[in-house]
Order: structure tokens, then C-alpha cells, then sequence
């Protein structure tokens, strides 16, 4: 049980790991997440699961250099496994069938949008991106993506947002799906919010136990206390108090 | 001894670690009694002929008969007793609120005198054995001889007891679950415990500190359990993991659900989401489990000079004695009520007075503000005078007009209470409007049929004691109801 079984790098700061736990894979909805050490001493941490293969039995995430596991990289090897990995969290996103979706991401918000675009051309969506060139998940993912759903844009971070908005205002856009810093997902879900476009911003924060029972990643949604780890990670964007969650997230840099 | 001689006898304190050590580190402050120490106090007990102690104990432990061996100095047989009701006495003669269970009932207190010490010389037998059996240390060998020179006759019930190929799933491994656990073993069922955190133990664990409750005595109590053929398997959270359809599936035929009630209550009042402020959990869960990496924030922003815990639970008081230990110039505890008032353990705010923590009860914080960088720097607080008594018996607490005030604070630790921890998709099973698990009183069962729940989930935040008392209250129901089914089997 969570035997690596392969490791995928795709530069020196970021790399793919694919981990087998059937039990998991079986369970895995895009949206999912997983908690977990890498080592006995650790504590635990949350990482998307960017794919699943339940006949196989594994499933797939992306670690980077940024998630403090700098020399984890550089000696970690196949074959070895994880001792605790905690999972499936969270709940699976939502995605109506044949709906146009914009996805807008940067940083390590770029990562967890890759199993919802799989979901979303699964669905015969129309499938619009916008992510950030600068970040270097999206380098490493791109390929990942190209293949998994079509029309992706990626620009420079400087016209991210008005790249976004430019789709907003110019195609109907049924539903938009973000993932990135907190400042640019508030802006961005106060400019759908104006035209009246369902949003949905995924929540990337730190967690302890992911059972709900530290309250470190808790988030005002629609004037509520609600934890990321069990009511999340996905919110209505026009609802979060991104202010708030901002202030709480500089603890943590 | 004639009983006016066992009378004469003082109840002897339990030896602790000096003040000015112990606040350097998290060793456990008490120290335990000596074998000299522990028969004498078992000495006082006058094994009264309808003892008393035995019904105030949540799990009905024959007290009279374990302190009795003790003063015998057949130690070996103190443990046994012991074992034939609980399955933690190391840890239940530690965190017991002795003074309202077994010892608020002992016929000293009738005679106005200190009841005898029965947590510590619980803890006394649970530790002893532990010290000779050597399973500390996970040697199999050494723990097997031991336990065969014992006693064989038992030794060889407990190895083959497993009557039935029926097996059970239990769902948390808190108090209540390995009570559960255990007590169903012996009766010869199977039995597995899933957990979702990656230690085996819950609240016992992520919750207690090392300095009330050291990490290897409940790792040694589980390790027992394990020996009697108790299956673990941790980093499973069932809801999310396996559905509860699943574990039936799975061939267990019953679950006994004591997943407790650790999702934190907040006060709800303005400031609450400023970085340096933060609930019990994660303040005792980051501190537990603190080693040299940490997600996302580093140990020393734990290290604030200004700790205000704000509460009167024992979780309170072990949050605010941590806060010490981390070197707090201040530590201290704003309770909305009086210090007798405070639902924590007498022992534990002893200790805390001793070590430094400052008591600011009467107050009550309604605003946490934030200095120019959105970090914590104060909070206001109202204060507050005693009125009449409330449902919980207690005096209410209520504001005095116009007295509030503001004190300047690094860290808020919250304790002001828990909720269930909600379970996930489980049909049939109802639930009251707190979201606990409703079971008849007696049986533990809930509505859907072969479900029982115990322990907070079921009663919200209680003790660890009272916790395991369901836990063999449902062992006792769920058993019978098999070997009922069973009786109506014909061969």
C-alpha cells in the first residue's frame, strides 16, 4: 500500500508522483484531495489527486519545491512507499454537461484545474483556460493539458486577468472555475459577479488533520464559517470573503 | 490494622516533578507512587462491604478488589481485576476526574476526610505492570513469557477466545472505541478499529499532552489490545474512504461508531479569522505533534510572549500549561465564570496555578483586533459578575455595564468547546439537532440496525471514562444480540 510507483520530473522543482492505493483510486471523483507524510516525523499535507485509475489501482499527484520538500525531489525513488496517505477529501467539483467553462489559474492553482478540465471534456464541454506563463506548474502542465482539453490560452501574468475578462465580456461563458492567489480570484469573481456568471474558486490552504478538527482552514462563505477540508475545497466564488482569507493566508508564507 | 488504624493513615500526595524543572520540557509532572507509597495508600481503603466507589465509576471497576491486591502487594493480581473492566487503566488512573466519579463517592468523603487515592493507585497497578511486562519496547518474546508465566489458564483463553466467526468494525480509536474493542474481543468476536489520523489512540493522542499523559502508556494499552487479536488500521476515514454500505460488505456485521466530538466551537465574535488566533485543536495538535517540520508555519510563531487560552476545560488549562512550557511570559486563562466554576480537573488547575498561569475569570473577550499588519495584537473584554443559576447548575455569567476592557495578547488559544464530528452519509441512522448520534440509553443502539454509537459522539464532550462506559455498555448489547441471532440457528 502507497508504493511509489513512478516519479515523473518535470523540471528540478516539480514532479508528478504516482502512488498506488487502490482503495482511493476507486473512490476518486475529480476535486478530490489526499493528506499526506512523507515522512514519519512530518506533518501531514494536502495535495490535489490530479488523476486516478481505479483498474490500476494508483493515483497521481504533483508535488513542488515551494511545498518545502525541497531535498524529498532530489531523493525520493520508485519503490518506496508513503507511510500514511489519508483520502479521498473534499468534495467532487461539479460539472453540467456540455457547458462552455472558463478556467482561469496561476502558481500552484494551476494544478488542481487538470483533473476538472479532464472532467469538464468528459462532459463535452467547451473548454476555455487562462493560465499564467509565468508559473512554472503551467510549463510543466501544459502538455498535460493540451492534450486533455482544448483552446488553452496562456499569457504573461501581467494581462492574466484582462485576458480573462476579455473572455468574460466576449463569449457566453456558462460557468467560470478558478484557482490561483486570493487577490486575483477576488477580482476576477467581482467582475463575473457584475455579469452575473456562476463562479467557483478552489481553495488551496494549509491543513492539519483534514477531518475538520483544527479549524486552520476555515473561510467565510456567504457570511458562514465553513472548513476547506470537509465543506470544500471548491466555493462559490461570489460568496467567499476573500479579504479575510487573504489576511489569515500571510500567516502561512 | 483495625479500621481506626487504616482511618488514622493521611492520603498520600502524588509526587510530581519540581515546578521549575518541569516547565522547561513536557515530562510528565506526575511521577507516580512508590511500592512502598502505593501499599500504604491502598491500606486506607476499608473495603467497605457496599462499596461506593464502584457505581460512581463510569465503567464499574471493582475498586475495593484492585486496591486490596495492591496492599497485599500481589500487584499482578491488582492489574487483573483491573483488566476484567477496563481496557486503559494506565490512562484512566491519569485523566480521570477522580473527585467526581469513584473518589466523590469513597466513605472517607462521608467521614470529612480525602477520599482514598484511587486514580493514583489505578495508575500505580496499570504502571506496574507495564515496568515488569516490558511491552514497551515491543520485545514479543519477554511480553509472551511473562504473560505465560502468569497465569496459563488465562493466558490461553485470551489467545483463543475467538469463538465466532464474527467480526465487528469499530469507527475512531478514542477511549470509547478501544473500550469497545477490547470488550468485544474477549467476548470472541473479530474486531477491527479504523482511525483517520495516521495515530492510533484519537483524542488521547492529538489531544492530551505528553505532560498529563506521556505518548507510550496509551501506545502500551494499545499494544495490549493488539496482542489479544485486535485489528488497527489507521489513515481510514469511513464516510470517504470506505462508505458505511462498505464496511458491511466487507463482512462486518456490526459497527460501533465513536468518532467523539473534536470539531472546535468558536465564539463567533468580530477578529476571530486574525492570524494568532486559533482553536484548541491546532494549537495542541501543532504542539503533540510538533517535530522539526511543520506545514506551513514554523513552531516558533507558537512561541508568543502574551497567550490568552480562553476557557475553563481541561483542554483550556492543557493548552495554557503548554503555553508555559513554550516560555509565554504571560499565560493565561479568561474564563466568562469563577474559577470554581471551572469544569477542568482540580489536579490539572493545581498544577497550573503552580506553574505560572495567570486566572482572569469574570471576563469574557468580545472583540480580537488586529495591529496595522492584520495580525493579532489585543483583545477587548467584558466584564462580568455571578447571577443566578443557570441549567447547568452553575451561576450565569453576566455582563457588567460598561466594564470593558482591553488587554494586549500575541495568541489567542480557543477552548470554548466542541461539536460532533459530523459523520458522513450513514442512512438510517438518526440524528438529534446538535448533530449526535441518537441510541437508546441502555443498549447504545442507534436506529439503524446493527449500528451502535457511544462516547461524545453520542453524549457531546464528556470524559474519557465515560466514554469507555458506553463502549462496554454497546460491547455487552451488540454481543448479546448476536448470540441471541445465533440461539436461533439450529445446527
Amino acid at each position: 500500500m502507497n508504493e511509489i510507483k513512478s516519479i515523473l520530473k518535470y523540471s528540478p522543482q516539480t514532479a508528478r508522483l504516482r502512488i498506488q492505493n487502490p482503495v482511493i483510486a476507486a473512490k476518486y471523483e475529480p476535486g478530490h484531495f489526499v493528506i499526506l507524510k512523507f515522512s514519519q516525523n512530518d506533518l501531514r499535507v494536502p495535495f490535489s489527486i490530479v488523476d486516478a485509475d481505479k483498474d490500476a489501482g494508483w493515483i497521481e499527484i504533483i508535488i513542488h519545491r515551494a511545498d518545502g520538500l525541497e531535498e524529498l525531489l532530489e531523493i525520493m525513488q520508485p519503490g518506496e512507499s508513503v507511510p500514511d496517505l489519508l483520502g479521498p477529501l473534499g468534495n467532487p467539483a461539479n460539472i453540467d454537461e456540455g457547458s462552455t467553462i472558463l478556467f482561469f489559474g496561476d502558481g500552484a492553482g494551476v494544478v488542481p484545474l487538470l483533473p476538472l478540465m479532464r472532467l469538464a471534456k468528459k462532459k463535452n464541454c467547451r473548454i476555455k483556460a487562462v493560465l499564467s506563463e509565468k508559473s512554472s506548474r503551467t510549463k510543466c502542465l501544459l502538455s498535460d493539458i493540451d492534450a486533455e482539453c482544448s483552446s488553452v490560452v496562456t499569457v504573461s501574468d501581467d494581462d492574466l486577468l484582462e485576458s480573462a475578462l476579455n473572455f468574460v465580456a466576449n463569449e457566453k461563458i456558462d460557468k467560470v472555475m478558478m484557482s490561483g492567489p486570493t487577490m486575483m480570484m477576488k477580482r476576477l469573481a467581482a467582475e463575473t459577479k457584475k455579469r452575473d456568471i456562476p463562479s467557483e474558486c478552489l481553495l488551496n490552504m494549509v491543513m492539519i488533520d483534514g477531518i475538520g478538527l483544527c479549524g486552520v482552514c476555515r473561510v467565510i462563505v456567504a457570511g458562514e464559517r465553513k472548513q476547506t477540508c470537509t465543506d470544500g475545497p471548491i466555493f462559490n466564488a461570489h460568496e467567499v470573503d476573500f479579504d479575510q482569507l487573504f489576511n489569515r493566508q500571510r500567516l502561512f508564507v | 490494622m483495625t479500621p481506626k488504624e487504616r482511618t488514622a493513615i493521611p492520603r498520600l500526595p502524588m509526587p510530581e516533578l519540581p515546578v521549575s524543572f518541569r516547565i522547561t520540557n513536557e515530562q510528565e509532572v506526575n511521577t507516580g507512587l512508590s511500592l512502598q507509597q502505593a501499599a500504604l495508600e491502598a491500606s486506607r481503603c476499608l473495603d467497605c462491604p457496599d462499596p461506593g466507589c464502584i457505581k460512581g465509576c463510569p465503567v464499574h471497576n471493582d475498586i475495593p478488589g484492585f486496591i486490596k491486591n495492591i496492599e497485599r502487594r500481589a500487584y499482578k493480581d491488582a492489574i487483573k481485576v483491573l483488566n476484567r473492566t477496563t481496557v486503559l487503566p494506565a490512562v484512566c488512573g491519569r485523566v480521570c476526574p477522580q473527585e467526581n466519579q469513584c473518589e466523590a463517592t469513597c466513605i472517607y468523603v462521608k467521614m470529612g476526610k480525602p477520599a482514598v487515592a484511587i486514580g493514583n493507585l489505578e495508575r500505580f497497578a496499570a504502571d506496574f505492570e507495564r515496568e515488569i511486562s516490558g511491552i514497551e519496547d515491543l520485545k514479543p518474546s519477554i511480553a509472551t513469557r511473562v504473560a505465560e508465566n502468569d497465569n496459563e489458564e488465562e493466558t490461553n483463553s485470551d489467545q483463543n477466545h475467538h469463538f465466532f466467526p464474527i467480526k465487528v468494525a469499530v469507527i475512531g480509536s478514542g477511549p470509547s472505541g478501544l473500550s469497545f474493542a477490547g470488550d468485544m474481543r474477549r467476548r470472541g468476536y473479530g474486531v477491527t478499529v479504523f482511525e483517520a489520523l495516521s495515530e492510533i489512540g484519537g483524542v488521547l493522542k492529538y489531544g492530551i499532552p505528553e505532560f498529563c499523559l506521556p505518548n507510550f502508556v496509551v501506545d502500551h494499552e494499545i499494544e495490549k489490545l493488539r496482542r489479544m487479536g485486535v485489528e488497527f488500521r489507521k489513515d481510514v476515514f469511513i464516510g470517504k474512504t470506505y462508505t458505511f454500505e462498505e464496511l458491511f460488505e466487507m463482512g462486518y456485521k456490526g459497527l460501533y461508531i465513536s468518532t467523539g466530538a473534536g470539531k472546535p466551537r468558536f465564539m463567533g465574535i468580530p477578529g476571530e479569522n486574525l492570524p494568532g488566533v486559533m482553536t484548541a485543536n491546532e494549537y495542541l495538535i501543532r504542539l503533540n505533534y510538533a517535530t522539526t517540520k511543520i506545514s506551513g508555519i514554523m513552531t516558533a510563531d507558537l512561541r508568543a510572549k502574551r497567550v490568552a487560552v480562553i476557557g475553563g476545560g481541561n483542554t483550556a488549562i492543557d493548552a495554557v500549561r503548554f503555553a508555559i512550557r513554550q516560555g509565554a511570559e504571560r499565560a493565561m486563562i479568561i474564563y466568562r465564570r469563577g474559577k470554581e466554576e471551572m469544569p477542568a480537573r482540580q489536579e490539572e488547575i493545581k498544577h497550573a496555578e503552580e506553574e505560572g498561569v495567570e486566572f482572569v475569570t469574570l471576563t469574557n473577550p468580545i472583540k480580537f483586533i488586529g495591529n496595522d499588519n492584520g495580525k493579532l495584537c489585543a483583545m477587548l473584554v467584558q466584564k462580568m459578575q455571578l447571577g443566578d443559576p443557570d441549567e447547568s447548575g452553575r451561576r450565569r455569567p453576566e455582563p457588567i455595564d460598561g466594564a470593558i476592557e482591553r488587554m494586549e495578547v500575541d495568541l489567542v488559544v480557543e477552548s470554548v468547546g466542541y461539536l460532533p464530528n459530523s459523520p458522513i452519509k450513514m442512512e438510517g441512522v438518526d440524528l438529534n439537532r446538535r448533530g449526535e448520534i441518537i441510541v437508546d440509553d441502555n443498549s447504545m443502539r442507534s436506529s439503524a440496525n446493527a449500528i451502535y454509537a457511544g462516547g461524545d459522539i453520542v453524549r457531546g464532550p464528556a470524559t474519557v471514562i465515560v466514554a469507555m462506559g458506553d463502549g462496554r455498555r454497546a460491547a455487552a448489547s451488540m454481543s448479546a444480540a448476536f448470540e441471541k441471532a445465533m440461539g436461533n440457528i439450529s445446527l
